[in-house]
């Protein structure tokens, strides 16, 4: 358990937690940096951060479990979050999304066999005016199509 | 990242309008310090700076500023609220966790002009007496929060944050505090739970934020176009900036059109542009369709429809001479004279062969998504909303639907803490009110009777890839 988290990541972690009145606010931030390093939350790093940031362990659990971004089993090398809201599906958003479950062999909320892809549903990406979009290793693509979706998923390694 | 494509900038604003807000988004470079103050950036600034924290609260009352996030509460009177003296730190948040459906101008400031909302959250803490910024941005931002970590390292670099702002001695410190994918958190006691490290559920008010907020000290928070807004009041000073607005609703204003319109995207519009022109200036709905209905100010607000308004009449003119509801000027006022609210300014545009009912499911899924859980009306409301549309979509609805959904949504008015709730209720009962007969042709004959056509591939070349963020 001591050692899931790099010293680096700690490190960064106790330099985050400078930037504010007080250890919990650093919480969102140290998840974040976990889950760079880690590609998820395990309950180890849960663990680690309640301890670093000095706060109950549930105080971290109950944050990782709020928030759509935080993932608590391990997930793809990629998280493709595909839009499913109302101007993503005004041009064609809600196709797509069942186009990449063909491409891919799995459906929402599920993972390649090989590991290679998570896909999930993402509401809003403050995209509205390039939709369809999703979001994917921290970018936007942008005004997909059937061609555009394929073309990406098979790009990721 | 390619090189941003420079061409027809003024496609995005009223022929012969100047463009300030939106003027470096299709420049290059233009989200660095260098050229922003090539261009008389952080001249607001310095000029705040050499007034008294009163005198500029007053100077932003005076300009009609109003709040672009939604509510457009005014600007000015909201810093007011702050106490002058305080034994816990002041704090300056902005809002940038832009997740309201429809909008996206926010992500265009961050991105290509974040020196323009720093220097106009750097003059709102001045002006209340915090020495501390937040920026609160959405998790899902990544180029935007990239750009804006560059800004703030720039912002550093040049004194404008640090020991002495502008060499002026005020402190100012400025952090970058990204989100987790949670709409919720852009309500205001919402985002500042989440800033404290906190599941993101709101607040009972009162206290106001602006007296008790972020680690417990008096807080404002500003949409991020607000703030962008403020340094131009004092950079070019009240009279251009009222003149750029109608009355009540000063400086000029981001739009943002999506949805079945040929050139979707941001546009720059003096404030009480109308609907029916923001439209025609955005190529007008797409294929040649007509248009069916528009959401003028992002997922919550009611819809409006191609029909005479005697609201927005002038008194006494006959009904022939009527405007009609989407003809309505995009400012706070007269958006609500028409039965809708104005919002974020974002609107999504709907043609004749949208099913009311599948769009009201797939808001109805969002805010059942998003819904905190903390209020009972709230989160089952949401819930069964969500379910219930589902299933007349599906075609399996019971006779009785149409008046579960009036009462479920009339129940979530007024009876939760924050406004989530009536943000989907309200809009709900528009698509009811105007659109029942969709909902009972649903029930009557089981499916959908609109063309599978509604939903096409994706047309769109407004804002390429390549220069995408």
């Amino acid at each position: 358990m001591a050692n899931v988290l790099s010293q680096k990541t700690l490190d960064t972690i106790a330099e985050v937690k400078k930037k504010y009145p007080t250890g919990l606010a650093a919480t969102l931030p140290a998840l974040h940096l976990t889950q760079a390093e880690l590609g998820y939350v395990p309950l180890e790093a849960e663990l680690a951060i309640a301890a670093a940031l000095d706060v109950p362990p549930t105080r971290v659990h109950e944050v990782v479990t709020f928030y759509a971004m935080f993932h608590s089993h391990e997930v793809g090398r990629h998280v493709v979050k595909m839009c499913r809201n109302l101007s993503c599906e005004l041009r064609g958003g809600k196709r797509l999304i069942e186009r990449a479950e063909e491409i891919l062999g799995i459906k929402v909320g599920e993972t390649t066999p090989d590991g290679r892809i998570t896909l999930e549903h993402e509401e809003c990406l403050a995209s509205c005016g390039t939709g369809p979009a999703l979001w994917c290793d921290d970018n936007l693509v942008e005004n997909i199509t059937e061609e555009k979706l394929e073309t990406f998923l098979h790009s990721l390694k | 990242m390619a090189a941003p494509r420079t061409t027809e900038p003024l496609a995005y604003a009223p022929p012969g309008f100047e463009v300030t807000l939106s003027k470096r988004f299709l420049v290059a470079g233009g989200h660095t310090y260098e050229r922003y103050v090539a261009e008389g950036g952080y001249e607001g600034l310095k000029k705040a700076l050499a007034l008294s924290p009163a005198e500029v609260i007053d100077t932003v009352k005076k300009s009609n500023l109003r709040g672009r996030g939604g509510a457009g509460f005014g600007t000015g009177q909201k810093w007011s609220f702050v106490p002058k003296e305080s034994p816990k730190p002041k704090v300056f948040v902005v809002n940038g966790d832009e997740s309201e459906p429809g909008t996206f101008k926010d992500r265009y400031t961050l991105a290509r002009d974040p020196h323009s909302m720093l220097e106009g959250a750097a003059i709102g803490a001045y002006a209340i007496g915090a020495h501390v910024i937040y920026v609160y941005l959405r998790g899902e931002f990544g180029v935007p929060y990239r750009r804006l970590e560059a800004a703030v390292r720039e912002a550093y670099l040049h004194k404008i944050f640090g020991d002495s702002c502008m060499g002026k001695g005020y402190a100012l410190e400025c952090v970058v505090h990204r989100g987790a994918g949670a709409y919720i958190c852009g309500e205001e006691t919402a985002l500042i739970e989440s800033l404290e490290g906190k599941i993101g559920r709101p607040r009972l008010k009162p206290p106001f934020p602006a007296v008790v907020g972020a680690f417990g000290g008096p807080t404002i928070v500003n949409n991020v176009e607000t703030c962008a807004c403020v340094p131009l009041i004092f950079a070019r000073g009240l009279e251009w900036f009222l003149a750029q607005g109608s009355a009540g609703n000063g400086g000029p204003k981001l739009v943002c059109i999506s949805g079945h319109i040929e050139r979707p995207g941001v546009y720059e519009v003096p404030n009480g542009f109308p609907a029916d022109q923001l439209i025609a200036l955005a190529g007008g709905v797409w294929k040649g369709r007509t248009l069916k209905a528009v959401i003028p100010g992002g997922s919550s607000t009611p819809l409006l429809v191609p029909k005479p308004c005697k609201a927005l009449a002038k008194e006494g003119a006959p009904e022939s001479e009527w405007p009609l509801e989407t003809e309505v000027p995009l400012d706070f006022e007269s958006v609500r004279k028409a039965g809708s609210m104005l919002g974020s300014a974002a609107m999504m545009v709907l043609d004749e062969t949208t099913c009311m009912v599948r769009t009201l499911s797939t808001l109805a899924n969002f805010y059942a998504f998003e819904s905190c859980g903390q209020c009972t009306p709230c989160r089952e409301g949401t819930g069964w909303l969500a379910k219930i549309a589902a299933r007349i979509e599906r075609g399996d609805g019971v006779p009785a639907d149409l008046v579960t959904l009036k009462s479920v949504s009339m129940a979530m008015m007024g009876t939760t803490i924050c406004p989530l709730a009536e943000a989907f209720a309200s809009p709900a009962q528009s698509y009811f009110a105007k659109f029942g007969h969709e909902f009972e042709e649903h029930l009557r004959r089981p499916g959908c009777a609109a063309p599978a056509a509604a939903v096409s591939p994706a047309n769109n070349t407004a804002w390429e890839d390549g220069f995408a963020c």
